[in-house]
């Protein structure tokens, strides 16, 4: 198998996965003790079989090579390679972010998360970068939190 | 009760007090701005401002979401015809024949004709929805939950089958998106779906952090991985944003016929402005008389698609109001900001809310007039704004996405599924899955299953009540059609080869 039929037919799996989880969750839930009509759990069987369906049929359709055109890209070209370098810097940064922003406070992690994607985007100049990153963040910060009366967290910068 | 018309003259004297207009005007450059940005669309902006409103009037919230939604197509055509990378789905047509002007030096009037097309066909197609709306939602009271079901079921077929690559892949985004629709406690019961013991996920997931993630971390994920070194190269324009008497000669048709085609399609579900600013097009590129000129420049072809988009986004105004059914992404997301305000989009908005629906239609004419006023002469101001280098502008788009979906509650878990959700979003675009099925399915699944239930309630748990009225065969029967139309049409070109042969 080439290897953007591996990648979609790893894809297509995970979509059965999901319909899997749907039915196998659906299936676990107790009737409610309320007599209804209609029961909670029909709707979901419905999508979840739904999707279990369609799962499969993509993935006939992708052994039998109808393989996707990415976004952005015309059809029957070589499919580039996704940068995998650059993907990583992107969610590592974004995941910094959820992970500090309630201890670190938010202008910290922004301009953490700001100047991260700003470099796995490749800027030039990293100085100018983390200047840029620091601005933003502060003023998002102020501007938010004084005129827009939206709490934002202050953490490690809260005796300022 | 008043007509129409007098109706909309109040609707244009509450939409004309200072702070409406101000939001207006806030709307209208907010909109062209993130037309012009490519990457980030109208659906994205309206989901981040949603938290204003907690604070704002209905009203100027709303006044604003709608300026935002024209805004971005004006913002889109000139970045389609400068850059020849359309800012949002349904500039690409008007690429084609755009960048060849531009190319040529005939940047100016390729955006003229683009502006002023918009301006004619969105004021034709906000007069008819003034008209038309109303007595759509006269008609829609009428409507059971039983019709409902079937709208959208035919709202979810037309959108999964024309968006994107294949049938398949737009129901598969579409089922997804049911899918996340379904996590949290039942409304009815209490009984907890797919939240596998986690407290948070009870509440279900917030909308806007889906729709936010799904654009805007999902996008920024893309771009880094495969596009991140692939620049923008803008055609620097020559002279003044101005037509000439030929270009106006040629330009007014083209404007009038796409108008025609791009409303009706906007109102019937045909999922977006893709297939009515193609077809206008083609039949520019059709009925014009010196077809060498065409992929060299063509003005009829930038005059009529553009006209075509923005009397579509018009007409999805239509069943949005009159029947509380989006039918395209940003429809979606305006849905949000009606429920945020506890506003039931539908046939009753126009009696229960009668000074805000025509306070927000009068506010569309004047969003046009603004954004007519203020693209041309400030079309290099926004040009300049491409010169942002794309790495500050996806670290800015991610922050603030992050922060959106971060204040909506103040809690990790939001930050959490906007994570997941914007690796989805990197798949989708990897996989070349639609994202506006995804979204739809998201807002529409309680919907659909809330009018199911009450439909078998009624019945008492007779399933035949769901095909029961006239209306509702009607709808299954022109699904079943645009369920077939793909597979009918491959057997007829297929047959023609034969006969060739």
């Amino acid at each position: 198998m080439k290897n953007e039929v591996k990648s979609e037919f790893a894809f297509a799996s995970s979509l059965l996965l999901i319909s899997l989880l749907v039915l196998w969750d659906t299936n676990r839930a107790e009737d409610p003790a309320i007599t209804v009509s209609v029961s909670p759990k029909i709707f979901p069987y419905i999508v979840g079989c739904f999707l279990l369906l369609l799962s499969l049929a993509l993935m006939i359709q992708i052994l039998r090579g109808k393989i996707a055109t990415p976004e952005g890209e015309v059809e029957g070209a070589p499919i580039l390679r996704s940068d995998f370098r650059s993907f990583a810097m992107v969610i590592g940064s974004i995941i910094a972010f959820v992970l500090l922003v309630q201890r670190a406070g938010f202008v910290i992690s922004t301009a953490l998360t700001f100047f991260g994607i700003t470099l796995a985007f490749g800027v030039t100049s990293k100085l100018k970068s983390l200047g840029i990153a620091l601005a933003f963040s502060l003023i998002v910060y102020e501007s938010f939190t004084r005129f827009l009366n939206v709490d934002l967290p202050a953490g490690w910068l809260s005796f300022l | 009760m008043m007509n129409n018309f007098e109706s909309l003259l109040n609707g244009f004297a509450s939409a004309i007090t200072p702070v409406n207009i101000a939001f207006g005007l806030l709307g209208t450059l907010l909109g062209t701005l993130v037309g012009v940005l490519p990457g980030i669309g109208p659906a994205l902006a309206i989901a981040l401002l949603l938290p204003i409103t907690f604070t704002v009037s209905p009203a100027s919230a709303l006044i604003m979401f709608a300026a935002i939604y024209y805004g971005a197509m004006y913002g889109g055509s000139t970045t389609s015809i400068l850059l020849n990378t359309p800012g949002e789905s349904g500039s690409v047509m008007t690429a084609v024949e755009g960048n060849q002007m531009a190319r040529r030096g005939r940047a100016g009037a390729a955006l003229a004709t683009a502006a002023i097309g918009s301006f004619i066909a969105g004021t034709i197609a906000t007069l008819i929805l003034a008209l038309a709306a109303p007595s759509v939602a006269t008609l829609a009271i009428e409507i059971g939950s039983a019709d409902y079901v079937a709208l959208m079921l035919l709202a979810f077929t037309t959108v999964g089958s024309l968006l994107g690559s294949s049938q398949l892949r737009g129901f598969v985004a579409l089922t997804l998106g049911l899918v996340f629709g379904l996590i949290g406690a039942d409304l009815q019961t209490g009984l907890t779906r797919l939240t596998f013991g986690n407290g948070s996920a009870s509440d279900g997931l917030e909308t806007v952090t889906v729709i936010v993630a799904i654009f805007a971390i999902g996008e920024a994920l893309y771009i880094a991985s495969r596009f991140k070194n692939s620049g923008w190269s803008v055609i620097p324009i020559q002279g003044k944003a101005l037509m000439s008497k030929s270009d106006w000669r040629r330009s007014w048709k083209p404007w009038l016929r796409g108008t025609a085609i791009g409303f009706p399609l906007g109102v019937i579900p045909a999922g977006g402005s893709e297939i009515p600013t193609f077809m206008s097009y083609s039949l520019e590129k059709k009925l014009s008389k010196n077809k060498d000129e065409w992929g060299k420049g063509a003005i009829e072809g930038v005059a009529g698609p553009e006209a075509a988009n923005n009397s579509n986004a018009a007409g999805a105004l239509v069943p949005l109001l009159a029947l509380g059914l989006p039918t395209t992404a940003t429809a979606a997301v305006i849905l949000v900001a009606f429920q945020s305000y506890q506003i039931q989009a539908g046939p009753l908005l126009f009696t229960t809310n009668p000074e805000l629906i025509w306070a927000l239609i009068a506010s569309l004419f004047i969003g046009n007039t603004l954004l007519l006023i203020l693209n041309l002469p400030l079309v290099r101001v926004w040009v300049k704004l491409l010169k942002i280098p794309r790495p500050y502008l996806f670290a800015g788009i991610v922050c603030f996405a992050l922060l959106g979906a971060y204040a909506l509650n103040g809690n990790i878990f939001d930050l959490q599924v906007a994570v997941v959700i914007g690796v989805i979003g990197f798949l989708f675009r990897r996989f070349g899955l639609p994202i506006t099925p995804l979204i739809l399915g998201l807002i529409l699944g309680p919907n659909i299953e809330l009018q199911f239930r009450r439909t078998l309630q009624i019945s008492a748990g007779d399933y035949g009540a769901l095909f029961a009225t006239p209306l509702t065969k009607v709808l299954y029967l022109t699904m079943i059609i645009v369920l077939l139309a793909p597979a009918i049409y491959r057997l007829i070109t297929r047959s023609k080869l034969r006969v060739k042969k």
